[in-house]
């Protein structure tokens, strides 16, 4: 039998994070407790899912902040993040099934740093950053950085993670999330796309920023290429390029659900249709 | 006799099987909604063992060893399927019966198969029908391979 | 630990170990076995109950996160309105062949009708993604489903 010390301030969190630093954290527990159950592990749990300040999505001057133990469910229903964060709303409602959405949490999801997690390149895109507390402070980090690698974060065993803050910007007029699995539902991705874009007035690229999800250890991003495409017309020319960029810089694995082979060509796909279908809105 | 209704998508190879249809000969029919279903729970084990279920084994290690690794089909994953029972009569069963239990399973492997070919003119020959076979078969020229 | 909660309309308390798993609290210490597991890694739904209305899996939920809530299992649905329209809404329509995803099924179309009202049958459809089944290939669930929300609504036999 595990210890579970359940918070219900952040206060009381951080004071028990540092009375108990080798308890493991929980939210939703969607994740921790399968991997307890393959791992029985004896660990003490410090239960997060009372604690108000972690579940309050507020607006504030210049960001929106999302609760790190609110859950998916109840982002997927608010309407500031649907009116900030509408590709986080998409890709959100792809996560597992109703069930694990009304218990699974945002914060658990960043922190769990899976290569497949589906919330993790919306917010790359909207420049995310993780507010970690402890009882020395605030920090807030972009998750870029944030993120190490699979299962690895920039979280010190005395902090906790409060909020995950999204700038407040215009969404942009072309946002799409795409995650391809091997079924409809509760299922993990084998490559997932984030895109957001804006066409000016030539119907020339003004804005286009892009992630990748599943293939390679975290998410996927390549500025430089962004960069390219930006001011450009969008031609075969160009969608063979973004393929070629692709075929350098995304590094995905073969694993059990897929082939590095097929994660690489459905992600150059799923990028060249989003691409492609400015185009079309650029002539329509 | 089973008809499947599908949508390749071309740039993922993911099929969706958008409507079914399973006629079935299983004599005379003396509870209509247990023949139906029996029938539709059939075509839905079908559905999976032909477009997602791999018992995956490499070196005789099983891999797909839970609900995570070895996936059935959920909700979102099989269409309305439509049953009509051929009225008959098995002289040599009880009531003209023919047991209807699992007869089902049979149809829909190859009928997703057969209207696979008739959508885009490949032929896969290798359950199940991922998207990453589809796409492979799309972006191969050369048909025979597929079935090797 | 000694857990206080509401279990099917009654106050309860209830003393276990904070980190038990509440498939197997309800299980094997309550008797409620009719909430079921199928696979205990949240991939089934069949350990489904509802936590304050809400469809959660009690496989992935432990003892501790039931404190101060109300919780809902299958065993209490024949003593709701809605709940008992939904279970005559499965037996009238074919619904239920082996039984096992039933539990979990029921308590997550109870929710489903209680937040919607004659939901279409995709998003009937979309609210079960959760829940496996095997046997019935999920059209009669979903008919049930769809029938129970008409008999709510108009009063009438499912």
């Amino acid at each position: 039998m595990s210890a579970v010390h359940t918070a219900t301030s952040l206060n009381q969190a951080l004071e028990m994070l540092a009375q108990y630093p080798e308890a493991q954290l929980m939210a939703g527990g969607t994740d921790l407790l399968v991997r307890r159950r393959s791992s029985m592990s004896g660990s003490d749990i410090l239960f997060l899912g009372r604690v108000p300040e972690l579940q309050d999505i507020t607006e504030q001057s210049e960001f929106l902040a999302i609760g790190a133990a609110a859950s998916l469910r109840c982002i997927i229903a608010d309407p500031l993040v649907k009116q900030y964060a509408p590709l986080l709303v998409q890709a959100l409602g792809t996560i597992g099934g109703p069930a694990i959405r009304n218990m699974a949490t945002l914060g658990g999801n960043i922190c769990t740093a899976s290569p497949a997690g589906d919330s993790l390149p919306p917010l790359y895109l909207l420049d995310a950053r993780i507010e970690l507390v402890s009882r020395t402070g605030t920090r807030s980090v972009p998750i870029a950085s944030f993120i190490h690698g699979p299962g690895q974060t920039a979280r010190h065993n005395h902090e906790l993670v409060s909020r995950i803050l999204l700038p407040k910007v215009r969404p942009l007029a072309q946002e799409q999330f795409v995650k391809i699995g091997c079924r409809q539902a509760l299922a993990i991705a084998v490559a997932s796309f984030a895109g957001q874009a804006e066409l000016d007035e030539r119907g020339h690229l003004a804005h286009i920023r892009m992630a990748w999800g599943s293939v390679g250890p975290t998410v996927m991003r390549l500025p430089a290429l962004e960069n390219e495409l930006t001011g450009a017309s969008i031609t075969p020319k160009h969608i063979n390029y973004i393929r070629a960029a692709l075929r350098t810089g995304l590094a995905p694995i073969s694993d059990g659900r897929a082939s590095a082979t097929y994660r690489y060509q459905v992600a150059a796909n799923v990028t060249a249709r989003f691409v492609e279908g400015l185009r079309e809105t650029s002539q329509s | 006799m089973h008809l499947a209704r599908i949508e390749i998508d071309l740039l993922t190879g993911q099929i969706r099987v958008c409507d079914y249809l399973a006629v079935t000969d299983g004599g005379a029919v003396v509870n209509p909604c247990l023949f139906e279903q029996q029938i539709q729970g059939g075509v839905a084990q079908g559905l999976g063992y032909a477009l997602m279920e791999d018992v995956s084994r490499p070196l005789g290690l099983v891999r797909s060893n839970s609900l995570a690794t070895y996936l059935v089909p959920t909700s979102l994953d099989v269409p309305e399927i439509l049953s009509c029972a051929v009225p008959g009569h098995e002289a040599s069963g009880p009531f003209g019966l023919k047991g209807v239990g699992e007869i089902a399973m049979n149809g829909p492997l190859p009928a997703v198969a057969n209207a696979v070919a008739d959508a885009c003119q490949k032929r896969l020959c290798h359950a199940p029908l991922t998207a990453e076979r589809m796409l492979a078969a799309l972006e191969d020229s050369h048909e025979t391979e597929m079935c090797a | 630990m000694k857990l206080k909660c509401v279990l099917n309309a009654q106050a309860v308390e209830i003393d276990t170990a904070p980190d038990r798993r509440v498939v197997d609290l309800l299980r094997e210490d309550l008797g409620l076995v009719g909430t079921k597991e199928g696979c205990g890694t949240g991939e089934c739904g069949a350990c489904t109950i509802l936590v304050n209305g809400q469809p959660r899996l009690s496989c992935l939920m432990i003892a501790a996160q039931l404190e101060g809530q109300n919780v809902m299992t299958v065993e209490e649905l024949a003593d709701t309105e809605d709940g008992a329209a939904v279970q005559r809404a499965f037996v009238d329509n074919g619904a239920v062949q082996c039984g096992f995803c039933t539990p979990g099924m029921e308590l997550t179309a109870l929710a489903l009708v209680r937040e919607h009202t004659l939901p279409e049958r995709t998003c009937i459809r979309e609210g079960l993604s959760g829940n496996l089944c095997r046997c019935t290939g999920y059209s009669k669930i979903i008919d049930a489903v769809e029938r129970a929300t008409h008999a709510l609504v108009k009063d009438e036999k499912p």
